[in-house]
């Protein structure tokens, strides 16, 4: 147990290196976490804007592409389909792995985990920042994969062989395709070491008294979002080290029968369908990996600032574990149609289609915690209720897209971008803007400015849903997703109108995050300065000096003596008891 | 445009700076201790959920109906007609529960928003509410699945008729080719060997014979580049790129000639499966006929990388994968001619069947289409009559 551990006295020397650069300390590696994400997200997000110019106001002269790409990928302001597809690609993966993969849980896991269960540190101080580092390595290659002479990867994000296998078949799968898979097999390993670490210290570390049924639900969420990293990733590593030597060593794990460039080729034997089944063995975990620490983040943001207890604390618990099973035997929903065995669609329809029943309990049971609470709206709590209600919009139309039946007519269509980046894009970026509004002042000690939050939050929700709730009757008008241009159909010349209304909202939104980026900074140096629990909650990080302190808690840590979620709990004058709180004689621990 | 852009950041500076100056006016009369928001705020944020709920729920009433129109139009094959029944159905209930929860949501935001001196209600749990909002979402989930499942069970296994149209798609960067089964109405054996001036690789004996031919060919200039690159590399030559180039072609087109042979060989022990492609026929044209009212099964193959045959109006969509045959078969209910008033009969617009490619496939993805047109029988029989057999198209 940790509370074993002497208090480690501030005697040794912390040079600026060990300080801020190879840090071992969760609170430092968290926030390194969060700025290298808030960077890469930078870039994934104008990555994303400058497509969408090209889909609004397809083949126009715009000064802007040219600034941003060069002669080579946008003369005279024209961009170049190979750049249109590559932006796409890169803006897709930035954004699941770097930001809501590596930033969403890098940040708040080692953030909070030590904190909530009442640890000095994590399990590994080194791991951790080896984990960081790898991070910050693999960020860096993707991040110049963009600048080399042919392109960055252009196959999508999931880069399906042959297209990212063969180099005669566009040139983003080039250097730019090798570097998307060395970059990506580096952050897995920064992901893995990681999970290990947040695995380890959740089963081991935590304080006398923060039994598995007292944890808050964000450690539950990080807990088991780490054990689904563990069990996935490897799968894509591995089907990320057949790529890579079926492009450089001839091998054919994943080819046969082709004929390009004027060439058939030697390889065969292979399937590209195996690649499909690797890559989404990890790919729909991934999607949980994502989502489950912003619901995480979500549950602890509400009950908090609904001055109430979360509903039905173990039902919660319970749906966790079961969206976590489930998500792991449902990956063929991604590919009803690749020509798999139509047994296995029904299969995977049901499996699919069962996940909403833990969605819609988890859904229920947060609209019966804000029921009759005392709701402090404060940003965060407004991201929060924000992403409730973009789980549940996006949660809805995977109903559609989970049943095998309506997925062949929406499949790869504008429909199912509408859909995931509703519930697991904007909906894992509320749950994170909610941790960083709410934890600042654990992270920095001091309150980011409210005013402009809120300003952050409406121009974000209003942006969100101004562009991807459209995007669903492109999709049900059967326009397709990546797309450079819907102009040569003549189908779709009438919908078009659509892609510009698309755009003013993107770019309005990608303005607002400027709002939350200098907020950010701004708050760091001169925001006002806070005690040590703004928010009056009752997990343990709030019970530690606001100086963020080697071992977090100066002399004994605290001892736990009840539930989280005592809020506005009958006996108590105050609305809040945090768990160190003794029980009173007679009183029953919470649930 | 620029203008707007221009404006709104400006806007958003102009609001931060104001804020920025009341925030430093307000922080000197506040402590630690102070509230991290105001009542006002709270109160504000209130309101501004519930307006938010309104025009949210305004909006989605009104695109819906007045959007519709430019949604595909009713399925024109049989099964669509399923598909679409089930999406209505689906659609249905997801709106229920999305304007329900929200309705909620939104609600809850703006009755219980947070007043000093209130306590919240001590709720944390009751198992029997918990256990009827898993069991009723569950019961209509069973139902919705079941009969999602029973739907695509049976357009995935189609009886298969005697008559139908035995249709093949061939897809590579950025063309669609198509290939009918002649008289037999079986495709004949096609291999990715024989592709070159053969669009579909339909494996003939003559047309195995020429591309050995071909392929042999090739190899003699490569070995005579190869040789001559050697030397230049040999003389401090620094494109080694050519030559190591060079040599991968060189061991394709060598391991192509093999293939080859290994074909010639079998034909000769087997003759029979390499007759049935003689009659197939190849259409090279952005446009094809199929008949209303017969069965289509389409055998999907794919050259280069993995393309998608996507029919939208059809409810039709499969993935062409190099080195597999997929398949979907499909019923046409309307001639191109009827589905443009059945869609103006529903206010929609109709601009003629369109196969596309729905699945990254390069630089030119944007543009890879065939025109379908749907006839009567008689009309697609006397078409395919004047088109040429493999055989005689092949020389």
């Amino acid at each position: 147990m940790a509370g074993g551990h002497e208090h480690h006295k501030h005697e040794h020397h912390e040079t600026f290196i060990s300080k801020y650069i190879f840090s071992f300390d969760h609170k430092m590696i968290a926030k390194q976490y969060l700025i290298t994400a808030i960077i890469m997200a930078v870039f994934g997000m104008g990555m994303s804007v400058l497509f969408r110019l090209q889909l609004a106001w397809p083949g126009e002269k715009m000064a802007i592409l040219n600034f941003f790409l060069g002669d080579k990928w946008a003369p005279e302001g024209v961009l170049d389909p190979n750049m249109y597809l590559a932006l796409v690609t890169i803006h897709g993966t930035i954004i699941v792995f770097f930001v809501l993969t590596g930033g969403l849980s890098g940040t708040f896991s080692n953030l909070l985990i030590p904190y909530q269960i009442g640890a000095r540190d994590m399990a590994s101080g080194f791991m951790n920042m080896l984990s960081y580092w790898l991070f910050f390595i693999s960020s860096v290659i993707m991040i110049y994969s963009c600048f080399i002479e042919s392109g960055p990867a252009s196959g999508g994000w999931t880069v399906y062989p042959p297209l990212s296998a063969l180099p005669q078949a566009m040139p983003g799968s080039g250097l730019g395709m090798t570097l998307w898979l060395v970059s990506m097999t580096l952050f897995i390993a920064s992901s893995l070491m990681g999970s290990l670490n947040y695995i380890v210290t959740v089963i081991n570390l935590r304080t006398k008294g923060m039994t598995m049924t007292r944890l808050p639900l964000t450690i539950w969420c990080f807990f088991i979002t780490a054990i689904l990293g563990v069990l996935s990733f490897p799968v894509l590593l591995s089907a990320a080290l057949l790529l890579l030597f079926d492009r450089s060593l001839g091998t054919s794990f994943y080819l046969d029968s082709i004929f390009v460039a004027g060439q058939p080729l030697e390889a065969t034997g292979g399937s590209p369908i195996l690649y499909e089944h690797l890559f989404w063995f990890l790919g729909h975990p991934e999607v949980y990996i994502i989502l489950l620490p912003a619901l995480g983040l979500v549950s602890e943001v509400i009950t908090t600032n609904s001055r109430k207890p979360i509903f039905g604390y173990r039902a919660m618990i319970v749906s966790v574990i079961a969206i976590a099973f489930l998500s792991f035997i449902v990956w063929g929903h991604h590919m009803f149609i690749t020509g798999m065995s139509p047994f296995l669609g029904t299969v995977f329809t049901f499996t699919t289609l069962l996940i909403a029943i833990p969605s819609a309990v988890k859904v229920f049971n947060y609209l019966a915690t804000i029921w009759k609470g005392n709701l402090r709206l404060t940003p965060a709590m407004l991201f929060a209720l924000g992403m409730v209600s973009l789980f549940i919009s996006g949660g809805l139309t995977g109903i559609v897209l989970g049943d095998s039946a309506l997925d062949i007519n929406v499949h790869d269509t504008y429909f199912v971008v509408g859909h995931f980046h509703i519930v697991m894009g904007a909906g894992a970026i509320f749950g994170m803007f909610a941790g960083v509004y709410h934890w600042f002042p654990r992270m920095y000690g001091k309150l980011m400015i409210s005013k402009l939050g809120y300003l952050h939050f409406w121009i974000t929700f209003i942006g969100v849903y101004g562009v991807f709730y459209p995007m669903h009757f492109l999709g049900l008008a059967g326009v397709p997703r990546r797309y450079y241009t819907n102009m040569e159909f003549e189908m779709f010349q009438d919908i078009q109108f659509i892609n510009p209304i698309i755009t003013v909202f993107a770019i309005l939104s990608a303005i607002g995050q400027f709002i939350f980026i200098f907020n950010f900074f701004y708050s760091i140096i001169k925001g006002r300065v806070t005690n040590n629990n703004p928010w009056k909650a009752n997990t343990l990080e709030w019970t530690a000096p606001v100086e963020r302190i080697h071992g977090n808690w100066p002399g004994a840590l605290p001892v736990v003596h009840r539930w989280p979620y005592d809020y506005s709990k009958p006996g108590y004058e105050e609305d809040f008891v945090p768990q160190n709180v003794p029980l009173k004689e007679d009183e029953l621990d919470g649930h | 445009m620029e203008l707007l852009i221009l404006f709104t950041v400006l806007l958003v500076i102009i609001a931060i700076a104001k804020i920025l100056k009341a925030k430093e006016l307000i922080d000197k009369f506040k402590d630690a201790d102070s509230d991290p928001v105001t009542p006002a705020e709270i109160k504000t944020s209130a309101t501004g959920m519930l307006i938010f709920g309104i025009v949210f729920f305004a909006l989605v009433v009104v695109t819906m109906f007045s959007w519709n129109k430019y949604l595909l139009p009713s399925s024109s094959s049989e099964h669509g007609l399923e598909i679409d029944l089930l999406m209505k159905t689906t659609l249905v209930i997801i709106l229920i529960v999305f304007f329900l929860t929200h309705a909620l949501l939104f609600w809850f935001v703006f009755k219980y928003y947070f007043r000093s001196g209130k306590k919240a209600f001590w709720y944390p749990h009751n198992n029997r509410i918990e256990l009827a909002w898993t069991i009723i979402p569950a019961f209509v989930l069973i139902l919705l699945i079941s009969y999602g499942m029973t739907t695509w069970s049976n357009i995935m296994n189609p009886v298969k008729k005697k008559d139908a149209v035995v249709l093949e798609f061939l897809s590579e960067q950025f063309v669609w080719t198509s290939r009918y089964a002649g008289k037999d109405n079986q495709l004949g054996y096609a291999s990715f060997a024989l592709y070159g001036k053969n669009k579909v690789g339909v494996a003939t004996p003559y047309a195995m014979e020429d591309r050995l031919k071909e392929t042999r060919e090739s190899i003699e200039v490569l070995v005579k580049d190869s040789a001559e690159f050697e030397k230049l590399v040999a003389n401090g030559w620094n494109r080694t790129k050519n030559l190591d180039d060079t040599k991968t072609s060189l061991k394709n087109f060598r391991a192509n000639e093999r293939r080859l042979n290994a074909m010639i060989a079998e034909y000769k022990s087997n003759p029979a499966i390499f007759k049935a492609g003689e009659d197939d026929k190849v259409i090279n044209s952005d446009s094809i006929l199929i008949p209303k009212g017969r069965q289509v099964i389409l055998k999907l193959r794919s050259k280069d990388v993995i393309h998608s045959a996507y029919l939208p109006h059809f409810r039709a969509q499969m993935n062409t994968v190099p080195g597999l045959t997929t398949e979907f078969v499909f019923t046409p209910k309307y001639t191109s001619e009827e589905m443009y008033e059945v869609a103006a009969s529903e206010g929609k617009k109709f601009t003629g069947y369109i196969l596309y490619c729905n699945k990254i496939c390069g630089a030119s993805h944007y543009n890879m289409k065939l025109k379908i047109n749907v006839v009567e029988d008689e009309v697609y029989k006397s078409w395919l009559a004047q088109q040429q057999d493999f055989v005689e198209a092949y020389k």
